[in-house]
């Protein structure tokens, strides 16, 4: 119970690398469950989600010892020494830790540091991860979904959140935690919400709420939560992509959540040298925005938002 | 003829663009294509040599083409011109993302009109060098779902090994499986260290892609000297040596020579209390192909691949 170092992986000059769970276990026979998050160093809102839901569930339990009836594994931090450094990706190569499960306990080091954590996620009912998607890309907070043979897409409701997101696994899917889950019969769960780099307090709440009434619904705690959306289960097929034909400074007039209907103006594209207006683009759809570009500059080409049409 | 295969407008008053030379035959009309390419890493530079000797060397004798030469040198153009690996601003591994999509992130379109240039060439060559970590003798590397038809043309290029190894799923994202699965032989050549030039495996290589245009097809010229007769892998096994330890590596051993079974290898140290923490011994008699460059090093950073010939 309480604050436990998973594993710990020595460095030539560093302080050694050191990734802390938080476990709470209770005495009934409910599903176990692991969350993990900051498995990329730029993923801070997953890491302030998981951080507050180990203080709410810490909090929980010290006063109510009913509170707990199965188990819960809370990871914030793996890759810690790319939060300390400003690094998305393991410093020293720039391998992406999230990209190598199982893991491999003789291999590289980041498919060792795999392979110690994922023997410590090994086993659960149920795993989530909280995950960034494309660097600077603002997603409104939804669950992903593997569709693969034993996937439980049921449970994904559980999460209240707007939307299920399923999608067909590729080839660079198979090397995820979430995949590899799947592949050891833990039910798999990807939250995304916010971008990286920047904390989105409100989407933070959100997240968090998700996974509480996540657990409450699976019976892992003895706790009551309000219910938020009934979610909407989508494909990629039901997101419209609007890509910019013109690069320069990316004016958005609409953020991520907003409901838009065709004919709303969603940015314009100015020159970054005459300032002239290069390009306005409306909505060509009915239809709520899933993901927005997130930085002021944008090249030809790139998608702009991504809109939900059901 | 320099062309451009992708190109869009950056934020401020650039362009990214890939280009590409096409050297066609004079006075003939020939559909066979073959399409050498480098780049796709921006601190792998072999294939820059390499792309110009090509290069400097057809344009000198356009009378002898045959058939039509494709020479893309720089994929990750802006990777390449600012000493980073992946696609800048992304970080994004392009030999990640094949065979990408014309809606995709900015690495999935390049990958995508890549694959659209490339596509319907008889024989592609993709020249890789290593990273900056490892140093590697020329070799080229083999899925063993393609090796029946690639392994005769590998034999032509005069590497010193061919490593035929089992698929790995993630793999199928790369350059040469896609182009493979369209039904282009694509041959991926390691060779050198990242963010250098070793100009005699450039001259090697160079040897070898001249006879392999010549034996194709693709050029009238004659070929002076043999090239090597590879060792290939499927006769024997690979070592992989981890380091076990944090610290700093040490080499001892020479790259690209034959080793004896419990030969120091390297050193891995510490540098802060004077101890050894790692003695990297090899466990074989065999042909050290592969050694560590960079000297940092973490618990699991790969040292050295030995290969070890079974039963002579």
């Amino acid at each position: 119970m309480g604050k436990e170092l998973l594993f710990e992986f020595p460095s030539p000059s560093r302080d050694s690398l050191k990734v802390y769970g938080y476990r709470f276990r209770g005495n009934g026979n409910g599903p176990s469950v692991a969350v993990v998050a900051g498995l990329r160093g730029d993923e801070l809102i997953q890491l302030y989600v998981a951080s507050q839901l180990v203080r709410f569930l810490e909090e929980r339990s010290k006063n109510d010892p009913y509170f707990i009836k199965g188990e819960v594994l809370v990871v914030p931090a793996v890759n810690t020494y790319g939060f300390n450094i400003d690094r998305r990706y393991w410093p020293l190569d720039n391998t992406d830790i999230s990209r190598m499960f199982p893991g491999y306990d003789r291999g590289e080091t980041t498919q060792r540091i795999a392979a110690y954590l994922f023997e410590k996620l090994k086993g659960f009912d149920y795993g989530i991860k909280l995950t960034s998607g494309i660097k600077s890309v603002a997603y409104i907070p939804h669950v992903k979904v593997f569709e693969m043979e034993n996937s439980d897409i049921q449970s994904a409701y559980s999460f209240g959140l707007r939307y299920i997101h399923r999608i067909e696994p590729k080839p660079y899917d198979t090397v995820s935690l979430t995949y590899n889950w799947h592949i050891w019969n833990t039910k798999a769960y990807s939250i995304y919400g916010g971008k990286t780099g920047e904390i989105d307090f409100e989407y933070a709440r959100f997240m968090k709420n998700g996974i509480i009434r996540f657990l409450s619904k699976k019976g892992v705690i003895n706790y009551r939560i309000h219910e938020l959306y009934c979610p909407t289960e989508i494909t990629d097929s039901s997101l419209y992509n609007i890509k910019t034909t013109e690069a320069g400074i990316f004016h958005p007039f609409r953020s991520v959540g907003d409901v838009v209907v065709k004919g709303d103006i969603l940015f314009t594209i100015e020159d970054p040298i005459s300032g002239e207006e290069k390009l306005r683009v409306s909505s060509p759809v009915d239809g709520v925005i899933f993901q927005a570009h997130g930085f002021p500059m944008i090249y030809q080409g790139t998608s702009a938002f991504r809109i939900v049409t059901v | 003829m320099i062309e451009d295969i992708f190109s869009i407008d950056l934020r401020v008053s650039e362009k990214l663009y890939i280009k590409r030379n096409r050297h066609l035959p004079e006075n003939r009309k020939t559909d066979r294509r073959i399409s050498i390419v480098s780049g796709i890493h921006g601190d792998e530079l072999e294939g820059q040599m390499v792309c110009f000797l090509l290069n400097e060397f057809l344009n000198e004798h356009r009378d002898r083409i045959r058939g039509i030469i494709d020479i893309y040198p720089s994929i990750n153009s802006i990777g390449i011109d600012s000493i980073v690996r992946n696609v800048p601003p992304t970080d994004v591994d392009l030999n990640r993302v094949f065979p990408g999509s014309p809606d995709g992130s900015l690495p999935e379109r390049i990958a995508h009109a890549v694959v659209e240039a490339v596509k319907g060439s008889d024989i592609a060559i993709d020249i890789h060098s290593s990273n900056i970590f490892l140093v590697e003798i020329p070799q080229i590397r083999i899925s063993e779902e393609n090796a029946e038809t690639l392994l005769p043309l590998a034999e032509k290029l005069n590497v010193d090994f061919i490593w035929v190894h089992g698929a790995v799923t993630v793999l199928k994202s790369t350059f040469a499986h896609t182009m493979n699965s369209l039904g282009t032989k694509t041959l991926v050549v390691e060779m050198g260290v990242g963010m250098r030039i070793t100009q005699e495996y450039c001259y090697q290589l160079f040897d070898g892609i001249i006879n392999l245009l010549v034996e194709e097809g693709f050029l009238d010229w004659e070929v002076k000297k043999p090239v090597r007769k590879p060792i290939i892998s499927t006769g024997g096994t690979v070592h992989f040596l981890n380091a076990e330890a944090p610290g700093i590596f040490i080499q001892t051993a020479r790259h690209g020579n034959w080793v004896k079974k419990g030969q120091q290898i390297g050193r891995v140290v510490s540098p802060l209390t004077g101890e050894v923490v790692h003695d990297v011994v090899s466990p074989a008699n065999g042909f050290l192909f592969t050694l560590r460059e960079y000297p940092v090093v973490y618990q699991g950073s790969l040292l050295a691949r030995i290969y070890e010939e079974q039963n002579g």
